[in-house]
């Protein structure tokens, strides 16, 4: 049994748009190198803050051999507007990781026939996890372009350069030096084609990225991580149960349900049901 | 021997519990819909478990409800899942003998939409050894037919009672809402119809508003509400129905303290179910237990029987 619950204390808590908060967390070393790109982690509420439910974070950097992970959350209610009053030195518990993060193993395949460098796509605090993703693959030697759109002002550029990535980003309100759009206009606009997609960010520009790689490479070569309401946020309540479409041996798609926190957050997109009725 | 059991034997505290001929380690058990074996497990050792409550299980799979599903409130959360699960067969073929490794009671929640859907489900699970009671869900609130609508109507009640019993050899327990005007009249029948023991409370219904999206939280509007904040409800509910009934009671509502299990059995229950707090902490099975022990030893008892007795209300 390996203790997901550690304490966590923090390093750095800094604004880094309007409402949009980097954390940095000291941790046991092997929470750290435990964590994978995709990957989320609890954060508890304390007990004097009347709030009884974790708050679900996207792992956007874990370096093991400094001990600590971060995340990128934007404040939306209660929880997170506490978490954005967390000083350093704070003592906040968690449980890391959890879920199960991006697939890079499938990468190495794809590219002894196809060196093109993948794409990754986030959007707004959705950039996070492709963040810890655009590392990953920088220590693997694999070039990638990412694909980063905001509503407002754009936040992690630099982290994004740092990790080596081609970059294109975009926003919605107009921004000096940057596309004036969301992701998908940005990607059409460059002519963007690549082997393999990696996306995070809002269901509707998940499903619009499926829509966009499904005409490009397939959309089985991209995997999305979904976000849900969660409860426990490790399979006990059932509460993000999402339809999936699972590939039997034979091939044949069936329609299953799945919890988002254990059995994803990362799904491909042949197997997610954009529109499943339930919004 | 558990690392819990063997603290609570070094101080020569016994925390043993029997009801409806069954004997638990300790009076805790998880409460259905908060616990599945396999992930739970990564948090702590089931053998300290007195019962593992599973989750609701239908005869065929059932998808649930649409999301979100679930919300949280002023000290708790309300829940709108809708009994998703993989169905009797999965359950058996995959849940049970995983949990079977451990040293724990295994109590198997039933759920259905008509008396044949409980009777079928009943029928599918009977067999299998490792399950020493059933519970029968006839309490959910989040469930168009079926589940709440026999909790809530005494006759309905001992009509899907009488036909389980028919079914099975098992003790079995009942779930009951506390969403009806007097819990205690649901409880008698049951107990008249043949049920062992009674669990009590499941969620009370309840709602959140959604300001920013201009509707209702949950995508049902409306669902089941639970955690800190109902314990209240949920003691004087057990208290009541404590006082009426012959068989077990076994207390469920906003337990997430040693001291809330206290009070539980202070007012009549024989064992707890712990749900909510397994969200907010996914050790809490174990921490509670731990405060428990440390409970009965700062106040001198030895079992739950003396801790039980001290109490006279």
């Amino acid at each position: 049994m390996t203790n997901k619950i550690v304490m966590a204390e923090v390093r750095m808590n800094r604004e880094i748009a309007p409402g949009v908060y980097h954390l940095q967390m000291l941790v046991e070393k092997e929470t750290a190198a435990a964590a994978r790109p995709g990957q989320f982690l609890n954060v508890y509420p304390e007990a004097g803050s009347r709030l009884i439910l974790p708050r679900p974070f996207g792992i956007c950097s874990a370096d093991p051999d400094a001990g600590t992970l971060e995340i990128v959350y934007e404040v939306v209610g209660r929880g997170t507007e506490i978490l954005s009053a967390a000083g350093e030195g704070t003592l906040l518990k968690i449980a890391a990781p959890l879920g199960r993060g991006f697939d890079t193993e499938s990468l190495k395949s794809l590219r002894t026939n196809d060196a093109r460098p993948p794409v990754l796509i986030g959007g707004g605090v959705g950039c996070g996890p492709m963040l810890f993703l655009a590392r990953t693959l920088q220590r693997e030697q694999v070039p990638v372009t990412a694909v980063l759109g905001f509503r407002d002002r754009p936040f992690l550029i630099r982290e994004f350069r740092e990790a080596g990535c081609t970059l294109l980003t975009a926003s919605e309100t107009e921004q000096e030096g940057i596309f004036s759009g969301n992701v998908i206009d940005c990607m059409t606009a460059a002519g963007l084609s690549a082997p393999a997609y990696f996306a995070c960010g809002p269901r509707g520009m998940l499903a619009a990225v499926d829509a966009y790689v499904s005409a490009d490479c397939g959309d089985e070569f991209l995997q999305v991580s979904l976000e849900e309401r969660m409860g426990c946020g490790y399979g006990v309540c059932v509460g993000c149960s999402t339809r999936i479409r699972e590939y039997g041996e034979n091939g044949q798609p069936q329609t299953v349900r799945r919890k988002i926190c254990t059995d994803g957050p990362v799904f491909r997109g042949n197997e997610v049901i954009w529109d499943d009725g339930t919004r | 021997m558990t690392e819990l059991d063997r603290k609570a034997a070094e101080l020569g505290i016994d925390l043993q519990v029997s009801l409806a001929g069954v004997t638990f380690s300790n009076p805790l058990m998880t409460a259905s819909g908060t616990f599945s074996p396999h992930e739970s497990s990564q948090f702590y050792d089931l053998s300290e478990l007195g019962a593992a409550v599973t989750k609701g299980v239908s005869a065929e799979p059932w998808e649930g409800n649409p999301t979100p599903r679930i919300a949280e409130t002023y000290g708790g959360m309300l829940n709108s899942v809708g009994l998703e699960n993989k169905g009797a067969d999965w359950y058996r073929n995959s849940e049970l003998p995983f949990l079977e490794q451990y040293d724990t009671r295994i109590i198997t929640n039933l759920a259905g939409h008509s008396v044949e859907d409980y009777v079928r489900v009943t029928e599918k699970l009977n067999a299998c050894d490792a399950i020493d009671l059933f519970e029968l869900n006839i309490s959910c609130p989040n469930v168009s037919s079926g589940g709440m609508a026999f909790g809530t109507d005494p006759d309905m009640a001992a009509e899907v009672v009488r036909a389980v019993r028919k079914e099975t050899d098992k003790p079995f327990i009942v779930k009951l809402t506390p969403n009806v005007t007097d819990i205690t009249v649901i409880a008698q029948a049951v107990e008249d119809a043949g049920a062992d023991a009674v669990s009590l409370i499941n969620t009370l219904l309840g709602m959140a508003v959604d300001l920013r999206r201009k509707n209702a939280v949950l995508a049902r509007k409306i669902g089941g509400f639970s955690g800190p904040a109902v314990k209240p409800v949920a003691l004087r509910m057990v208290w009541e129905t404590a006082k009426k009934v012959n068989i077990p009671v076994i207390g469920i509502g906003g337990i997430n303290s040693g001291t809330d299990v206290v009070e539980f059995l202070a007012a009549g229950a024989s064992a707890v179910g712990i749900g909510t707090a397994s969200l907010m902490d996914p050790r809490a099975m174990v921490r509670i237990k731990s405060e428990l022990i440390d409970y009965m030893q700062e106040n001198g008892f030895s079992t739950i029987r003396q801790l039980k007795d001290a109490f006279d209300i």
